[in-house]
């Protein structure tokens, strides 16, 4: 697996009352690069715990100085986005994992049709620049809360111009996505990332409206969502780990010193599918089919049932 | 030689019996000619669906209308082809029906205008196929023999099994390097 990069927060910046923008420099030697719509784990000690959560880069590919992240301040934090607007402050220093990619642009889309809401802006940012210096056809329809969710607007509305569409809520402004997916040119690939809702609809919409799949790209970044405590028993090493409902069981199982490979940390990309010989699971992940989840689980985000142990093969 | 059971290969194509009842907003068909089996079962099956529906055909006897249009030639269908794809949505469906050498070449101008494999279905009738001749990179048309001379350069050409979905033909490859052309040996 690979190890984290120390960073230091070289910049934090307000973007919107929720909305923090942070950037981070290397603390030795360069950063590795990254392609557009990476994104990197950040590390946050919180008490007792250790919080990772992913976030997208948002700074140009091109420029490998350095890494931007935004965060937006999650109403029910698990402590993850409270800690980098509260606690983080330039010249602090963070843990990063390495970017990864499970949201690039299609290379042989002839149109990139990219749907945002609100904090879902922030892998698209990266896309502009190559997009752009690729002289590519592309189209941004971004839905926000506005003066409180509409992150770099203004100057997405400058580098835009008409390829931008915007939809703020708060003016009654709605997003049409049955029109919006019903009109496109042959050839077209769709991207969105924001609340689930919006993922969701973008996805259901397609599918209504004969869309291949591999037309339909989507990223999540929902951090786990709580649930009751429940143990995990280990078949192999012998360990019992104890995992509180704020936390998830793949943390649980870092807590204890238990590495297991991962990317995401929400449930889409499969990399810490975990075997499971006994107990019953609330499977939450958006990867692993039917007959799978009778003997895996992906631990970021899914859960053992309250009051039967989980008999995991580690 | 001894004769067994065998695997088709992975580039073998796979030809439909029935279209696959997926979402779609707009439906073409495009046809070699009318009165082919495939092709009324086909277009009947589709006009149960409440989407638009497109008929291109070489030919037939059909009288042509907005769901209905017919070329005299395959040339002219592959330009009716052009233009219906222009202003064609994601969400259309396209079903190619002839013998593989149409089909081949209808699914390669679909590519090209952005459609992928998961949209487009083929239906195959009749028995004419490509050729590619490995040698001098000409494209022929055979029917269903194995052995054939190339038609520009003469090889005596054995017909590979393997099919190339990009060239939409059949690999021909020299039949007997000691008697290239079959000529008669001194």
């Amino acid at each position: 697996m690979n190890s984290p990069i120390e960073v230091r927060v070289a910049a934090v910046t307000q973007i919107t009352p929720v909305i923090r923008e942070f950037t981070f420099e290397p603390v030795r030697g360069a950063l590795p690069g990254f392609s557009s719509g990476s994104h990197v784990v950040v590390h946050m000690p919180v008490g007792e715990r250790s919080v990772r959560n992913a976030y997208s880069l948002l700074s140009n590919p091109a420029q490998t100085q350095h890494y931007r992240i935004a965060v937006r301040l999650q109403d029910e934090s698990r402590g993850g986005s409270r800690y980098m607007h509260e606690q983080v402050k330039a010249g602090d220093l963070l843990q990063v994992s390495p970017p990864a990619n499970l949201f690039a642009p299609n290379s042989q889309a002839r149109h990139h049709l990219l749907i945002a809401g609100g904090i879902g802006i922030t892998p698209f940012l990266s896309y502009l620049p190559e997009l752009q210096a690729r002289d590519a056809s592309y189209s941004l329809h971004y839905a926000f809360r506005g003066g409180f969710t509409d992150a770099y607007l203004d100057s997405l509305r400058e580098n835009l111009g008409t390829q931008l569409q915007t939809y703020d809520s708060i003016q009654g402004q709605v997003l049409d996505l049955a029109t919006l997916l019903a009109s496109q040119a042959l050839g077209t690939h769709v991207y969105v990332c924001g609340p689930q809702r919006l993922i969701d609809g973008v996805r259901v919409h397609a599918e209504q409206l004969g869309w291949p799949e591999i037309r339909v790209h989507w990223e999540v970044f929902a951090a786990p969502e709580p649930g009751h405590p429940f143990v995990a028993n280990l078949a192999r090493s012998g360990l019992t780990v104890e995992v509180a409902s704020d936390s998830s069981l793949l943390e649980a199982l870092e807590q204890a010193g238990v590495e297991i490979p991962n990317l995401c940390r929400g449930g889409v990309c499969g990399q810490c599918a975990v075997a499971y010989l006994d107990g019953a699971v609330e499977h939450r992940d958006a990867y692993l089919s039917a007959t799978e989840r009778s003997n895996t689980v992906m631990p970021c985000v899914s859960r053992g049932l309250c009051g039967s142990a989980l008999l995991l093969d580690l | 030689m001894t004769t067994h059971a065998v695997q088709p290969l992975f580039s073998t194509p796979v030809y439909q019996n029935q279209p696959h009842s997926k979402a779609a907003t707009r439906r073409l068909v495009v046809a070699q000619a009318l009165d082919q089996s495939p092709v009324e079962a086909l277009i009947s099956e589709l006009q149960a669906h409440a989407q638009p529906l497109q008929v291109l055909a070489i030919g037939g006897t059909g009288t042509a209308s907005d769901a209905l249009q017919v070329a005299a030639s395959q040339a002219e269908l592959v330009q009716m082809l052009h233009a219906a794809l222009r202003s064609a949505p994601v969400g259309t469906r396209l079903y190619l029906c002839g013998d593989e050498a149409f089909i081949w070449q209808c699914r390669e101008i679909a590519r090209h205008a952005g459609m992928l494999n998961e949209e487009i279905e083929l239906f195959c009738a009749g028995s004419r196929r490509q050729l590619y001749c490995v040698h001098c990179s000409a494209l022929q048309d055979i029917a269903d023999q194995t052995e054939v001379a190339c038609a520009n350069c003469g090889v005596n050409l054995l017909v590979r099994a393997h099919f190339s979905q990009r060239l939409g033909a059949y690999m021909g490859v020299c039949l007997d390097p000691n008697n290239v052309r079959g000529e008669v040996r001194p």
